[in-house]
């Protein structure tokens, strides 16, 4: 290869590591591979802790049918908000939000990110040492007492295992997510295994904490699945712009991304109607003995390991955006972004496993105001002009410099989004009010969002000259 | 606009992007028909089956 050719090399390896907008020619995933890789994102345990919550309220039928809905619906709203601004301009979903919360405002977006994706890695990493440490414990391989040492034994071994696979940036999660798509289908087979085993039982459970209101039961079951697919906002961005065209982008996304957590959440919905454990790795041995055990928990460290290595991806690509870590190396860029989930996964692992439900409702709370303010001003403000040197040069006089880099209309939009979550549905103690049965508590927060974030920048951005409208 | 300094190699990507050859392609008409069918149609569908059955 010629200096010159090498040279060109390193600068796109470089840029696939950057937060830099990629090039054309460097965006060279296809539809499968773009599907593939999302699917193996979405793909992981925690669809059965999603299939739990829902299980809590609704049966396996109904549960599925609230579940689908919900997950379509939330993808659909995160493809609106972040892919079209990705994929045009090869940028990750923090630099798709500059334009609406300006070029210092576009931190609050990049905080949420942080922690939506240490907070879902903490998840998965801990599901799977606690799937591990039963199993061995079941199958006498290890006493009681050391199960102090084997959890966060376990975390760290995927953590370091993360860092590796990230090491040649996305070449890494092509390469990872090719190999562990295969376990998309062992899920399928343990479904079909309980299903085809405990069909009756399945039909006759109740769920565990429904509520007198079948209506209420089942707008939670579609809240539940609507917010679990906002959480793909932070991850998406940095999949996408591997990907040029819209056209091939849109059925990837919807089927790769969306699909898989519906489906592979009912196994989560069975497990805990029938078995009251949502997971796999238990009631699998359960069913079929040690050896269904362990391909279960294949199956978990496959999933999980697929999906952590997405989500870091994701945020240390985001985390590029902040002055002064857009020129660490990579390999410290990436211990960076895996330290604060080896922190929660050794220190406060119950702490996360134990609120489950409120962090979904706090993902609700925070990305359905962000994407209705995303979808209003790219669709309705902007016509879709979008300045790129703005999105990447923010100093004094550019495009998205709004009021010192922050914009009004964007925070207040934020802060009208949330106070609607938190009336519609408390994110603690899941009480709700009117009319939160009959329009679940995400979609008033995207439109009320949408339309405070128009109706601000109609009166006070546009008029002050500001934003680039 | 003011132009900050930046890196050559950002600088030569935003020159790239800033012509409409060199950006990615947005939504087409086939891609909204899908998002529809995926996002829409096939969620209300499923809600009607699973509040009937």
């Amino acid at each position: 290869m010629s200096d010159a050719a090498l040279t060109h090399n390193t600068i796109e390896i470089e840029a696939d590591k950057s937060a830099w907008p990629l090039l054309k020619h460097e965006r060279n995933w296809g539809p499968w591979q773009l599907g593939i890789s999302l699917a193996t994102a979405a793909a992981a345990t925690w669809c059965y802790i999603i299939g739990e919550y829902t299980g809590y309220y609704l049966g396996f039928g109904q549960g599925f049918a609230a579940l689908f809905a919900g997950s379509m619906i939330g993808m659909l709203i995160v493809a609106l908000a972040a892919v079209p601004i990705c994929i045009r301009f090869g940028v990750d979903s923090i630099a798709s939000c500059k334009p609406q919360f300006g070029s210092a405002g576009w931190i609050i977006p990049a905080a949420l990110q942080q922690i939506s994706i240490v907070g879902w890695n903490s998840l998965l990493l801990i599901f799977f040492a606690k799937s591990t440490t039963q199993l061995l414990i079941a199958l006498g391989m290890i006493p009681d007492a050391d199960t102090v040492w084997l959890v966060p034994g376990t975390i760290f071994l995927a953590c370091a295992l993360v860092f590796l696979f990230l090491l040649k940036g996305s070449g890494g999660l092509d390469r990872i997510s090719k190999i562990l798509v295969a376990h998309v289908f062992v899920g399928f087979w343990m479904l079909y295994i309980l299903v085809t085993q405990r069909w009756a039982d399945i039909e006759a459970a109740k769920p565990a904490y429904a509520a007198p209101d079948a209506l209420w039961n089942y707008t939670t079951g579609v809240e539940i699945g609507i917010v679990s697919l906002l959480s793909w906002w932070p991850y998406i961005g940095a999949m996408v712009r591997m990907a040029p065209r819209g056209r091939t982008a849109a059925v990837p996304v919807m089927i790769g991304m969306g699909a898989p957590v519906p489906v592979l959440s009912l196994i989560g919905i069975a497990g805990i109607l029938v078995l009251q454990v949502s997971d796999p790795a238990e009631w699998m041995r359960t069913i079929g003995g040690p050896t269904y055990g362990i391909i279960a928990l294949l199956f978990v460290a496959a999933a999980n390991l697929g999906t952590a290595v997405a989500g870091v991806y994701a945020s240390a690509i985001g985390l590029r955006h902040f002055p002064g870590l857009d020129r660490v190396s990579w390999p410290k860029l990436l211990l960076i972004t895996i330290a604060p989930v080896v922190l929660v996964g050794l220190f406060i692992p119950e702490l996360f496993f134990a609120n489950f439900g409120s962090f979904l409702a706090f993902i609700g709370m925070a990305f359905a105001p962000l994407c209705g303010i995303q979808i209003a001003d790219y669709f309705f403000l902007r016509y879709r002009r979008i300045d790129v040197r703005a999105m990447f040069v923010g100093g004094p006089g550019t495009t998205y410099r709004f009021w010192s880099g922050f914009n009004p209309a964007a925070l207040l939009a934020m802060a009208g989004g949330c106070g609607t979550y938190l009336y519609l549905l408390n994110p603690l103690t899941y009480v709700s009010h009117a009319p939160y049965d009959y329009t679940t508590a995400t979609l008033p927060t995207l439109v009320v969002s949408g339309l405070i974030h128009i109706f601000v920048t109609r009166i006070v951005v546009k008029p002050a000259g500001k934003g680039g409208y | 606009m003011a132009h900050a300094e930046i890196p050559a190699e950002l600088e030569r990507r935003i020159r790239a992007l800033e012509t409409a050859e060199g950006q990615g392609e947005d939504f087409d008409a086939n891609s909204w028909l899908w998002l529809f069918i995926l996002g829409i149609l096939l969620p209300v569908i499923a809600l009607i089956w699973g509040w009937v059955a």
